[in-house]
């Protein structure tokens, strides 16, 4: 009974130090780091990187001159900028300029400057994909304007935290389908995939003159060219389209919802339709998914032939003495200008990724590679040079059901 | 008082578990790279190869009722055979939990220790295998059993954890890097199902009463499914994955895992229960090598082989850490020969004691016959 006794205090003595010591080896509090809150990578007019940061602080907010301590979940945000050869380095002389040192921990958006994305960013993004601390879900954004501009004119009104303001900002796209909502790992994956190539958020600042007095709808503008006046500047619409890991075109709102209805990402949005009872007038409709999209690919003469069926829903949002919803008839002549309208807009987005830009960024090679017995076949397909090549079969199936709440004005 | 043999379950956890561990340390992985796209059906290939093996080798120890191949090799060979086998296996059970703690601790380091030397991360795991085998295998099957279930509840979790972003598709081309690499140089992947090998050692460890061939069957069975299970969700998700570094490749996957904004970060949970699993893995295999060395040099006490084994691993891991190269090619040629022994000596020594049994009970049979004839 003794040397039972005895065993067990020499194991609690044991696992009491075991854990004790080592809690106090190498710990650091909160109060020793600077939180990261998202990453900007710029290409400086020497061709060097310049890495910015911004990190989150409490800053003026502390009274009493107490030390301010730095939190992910706070207003104020401190952006830093160095001119770097790499990003590690650009870290560690960030690490030496500030008080503290930083943690990537809570970075929630990755912010790259379109004229960096057009040399390639793989090396940049390798990188950060290696970074233990950096969390793989950040979203990835290539802005129009310099990242260091973006992020210094990220001031969000409606926000009391600066990382919840990029969590729901972005979350916009859910109900809205203007850009797609894109994380580090996605990009990555696509960027290494060889059935698919990537693509991003599309970033810009909003000023007056960059406004498109053009642009027949919204829609059809990209990220900064929408007309909106308030304070919060910064505007993600659209796409960033890549071909590996180069940046190589933009596409608007309306190409971004045409994205999200193929690749079944489409939650709900609103897309003006022509109105068949007036003409040179649109009907809003609100379209959901019906059942998801199915694609397939064929070759013709070595082509690919890709046929995507597209089921939605929609409802009327627009209402007037004209428009009419209460009739099978009406219904029926609303539903095939949508549907003839919105055939004609993905055809017109398809087209554009494969003879404008090659970029297969539906991941259409995931419905190719079937075809195939082996990887070295496949490989030697060359899917993703051969994607210009495509043709497309879409066909667009409508239920148009009935107004919002009214049906006729 | 509880009988200090293992049960029917407690042999089935320890199995499973020390099979699931490999899933942790990054096996599902080797096999993608190995064969590409078609590592699921590989995987179904190797898990059919290791049902046949199993059916042969518990066949084979079904002749030798309650004996192990410590036992048998004595028979075949006398003493020296039975020599040779342990030592044998006593080094391959030290290489295992040397290859465990070299990979598993450099993995921790990475995540949470940067600043901690390396041999404080080790200490962890060898001082807890030393403590758990100075009370004997059983303890350790009891704790086994309650480590398993959350082991194998948390790697269904995680495996399912980036479900939305699963690409059916990922499957195709069906056959990979070619048939050759599936299902000729594949086979080599069979080493994912090497925890076969404790079989061996069974009989005497477990109680009279209990079925190998269940107990072999029933482990096979679950192991198979978490190998199929893990390589089916690795190769559906991203493309990258396969790149990780060492045991990194479920924790690049916990790093997915985000419900809403309520779950996120919870990597450390995930940590938690491979660290318990891995020491559990650890405990056994090192409880293996204490029983073989007991067995083979006859010793009637092994708490001091037991520290002695414990530094010697621990100055061979912190060694190994320093010569990188040299631990790939040793983890290379060590794979090897755990295949060379598991899949091939150990049963061909079996088939060859089944064989001289045979000869040697017809020859008495004869010899009765002859007495008989002679009376």
């Amino acid at each position: 009974m003794r040397k039972i006794l005895k065993k067990i205090i020499v194991l609690c003595i044991l696992t009491t130090f075991t854990f004790s010591l080592t809690g106090c080896y190498d710990a650091t509090g909160i109060e020793e780091n600077a939180y990261v809150v998202a990453i900007g990578l710029d290409l400086a007019e020497s061709n060097e990187l310049e890495l910015t940061i911004q990190i989150a602080t409490e800053g003026n907010n502390s009274s009493g001159g107490e030390s301010s301590s730095s939190s992910s979940q706070s207003k104020q945000t401190n952006i830093t900028t160095v001119k770097c050869s790499s990003i590690n380095s650009g870290i560690s002389l960030i690490n030496n300029h500030i008080s503290k040192q930083t943690n990537l921990s809570n970075c929630q958006v990755l912010v790259i400057s379109e004229k960096l994305a057009t040399y390639g960013i793989a090396e940049y993004i390798d990188t950060l994909l290696n970074n233990v601390e950096l969390r793989n879900d950040c979203s990835v954004i290539i802005s129009k304007c310099s990242a260091k501009d973006y992020l210094n004119n990220v001031k969000p009104s409606l926000e009391i935290f600066v990382a919840r303001f990029y969590e729901s900002t972005l979350q916009s796209a859910k109900y809205t389908g203007y850009t797609i909502n894109i994380s580090l790992a996605k990009f990555y994956s696509k960027m290494k995939d060889t059935s698919c190539e990537p693509y991003a958020i599309l970033g810009a600042v909003s000023t007056e003159s960059g406004t498109n007095s053009n642009a027949k709808l919204n829609y059809d503008n990209t990220a900064g060219e929408n007309p909106i006046t308030d304070s919060d500047v910064i505007d993600n619409f659209g796409i960033a389209i890549f071909k590996n890991d180069v940046l190589v075109g933009e596409l608007s709102g309306l190409d971004s919802i045409c994205h999200v209805m193929i690749t079944n990402e489409l939650d709900e949005c609103t897309m003006s339709v022509p109105n068949p009872f007036e003409s040179g007038k649109y009907i809003d409709l609100l379209l959901t998914s019906e059942k998801d999209t199915k694609c397939s690919v064929s070759y013709v003469n070595n082509s690919p032939l890709i046929s995507v069926d597209i089921y939605l829903d929609g409802r009327g949002l627009s209402l007037d003495e004209h428009i009419k919803y209460d009739s099978t008839e009406s219904l029926n002549l609303i539903e095939s200008s949508a549907t003839k309208y919105i055939q004609n807009q993905v055809s017109n987005y398809l087209y554009k990724t494969a003879k404008e830009y090659n970029s297969d960024i539906c991941g259409f090679g995931k419905y190719a590679i079937s075809n195939y017995l082996t990887l070295q076949e496949w490989n030697d397909s060359n899917w993703l040079g051969n994607y210009k090549n495509s043709f497309f079969d879409v066909n667009v199936y409508l239920n148009v059901e009935s107004g919002n709440l009214f049906t006729k004005s | 008082m509880d009988s200090p043999k293992l049960g029917t379950i407690e042999t089935i956890a320890i199995l499973s578990l020390i099979m699931a561990n490999k899933i942790i340390l990054n096996l599902p992985k080797d096999i993608i790279s190995s064969t590409g796209s078609s590592a699921w059906l590989n995987t179904i290939y190797i898990i059919f190869l290791a049902l046949i093996f199993v059916l042969i080798i518990t066949k084979l120890l079904c002749s030798f009722n309650g004996k192990d191949i410590l036992d048998i090799s004595q028979y075949l060979g006398g003493k020296p055979l039975q020599y040779i086998i342990g030592t044998i296996h006593i080094l391959i059970f030290m290489a295992i939990i040397l290859l465990i703690l070299k990979n598993f601790t450099t993995t921790l380091k990475t995540i949470y220790f940067e600043h901690s030397p390396i041999i404080f991360v080790m200490l962890f795991f060898i001082v807890a295998a030393s403590i758990s085998n100075k009370f004997g295998i059983k303890p350790i099957a009891k704790v086994t059993l309650f480590i398993f279930p959350l082991a194998t509840i948390g790697l269904i979790i995680l495996l399912f954890s980036p479900a939305s972003d699963f690409q059916i598709q990922r499957l195709t081309p069906i056959f990979g890097y070619g048939l050759d690499k599936t299902f000729i140089q594949g086979t080599m992947n069979i080493f994912a199902l090497s925890g076969l090998g404790y079989i061996f050692f069974l009989p005497t460890l477990m109680d009279k009463n209990t079925n190998l061939r269940k107990i072999a069957l029933f482990s096979l069975g679950i192991s198979g499914f978490f190998l199929f299970l893990s390589t089916f969700c690795l190769l559906l998700v991203f493309s990258f994955i396969i790149d990780t570094n060492e045991s990194m490749l479920l924790y690049v996957l916990t790093m997915f895992m985000r419900h809403g904004n309520l779950i996120h970060g919870i990597n450390t949970l995930f940590v938690l229960v491979w660290i318990l699993s891995i020491i559990a893995y650890i405990s056994t295999t090192f409880s293996f090598a204490l029983f073989i060395l007991k067995k083979t040099l006859n010793l009637k006490e092994i708490d001091s082989s037991n520290y002695c084994i414990c530094t010697i691993i621990l100055g061979a891991a912190v060694l190994l850490q320093n010569f990188t190269d040299f631990g790939r090619s040793f983890e290379y040629i060590i794979q090897y020969i755990i295949l060379a022994f598991v899949f091939v000596a150990d049963p061909l020594l079996l088939l060859i004691a089944n064989i001289k049994q045979k000869l040697s009970s017809s020859r008495s049979k004869q010899s009765i016959l002859n007495r008989k004839e002679c009376l």
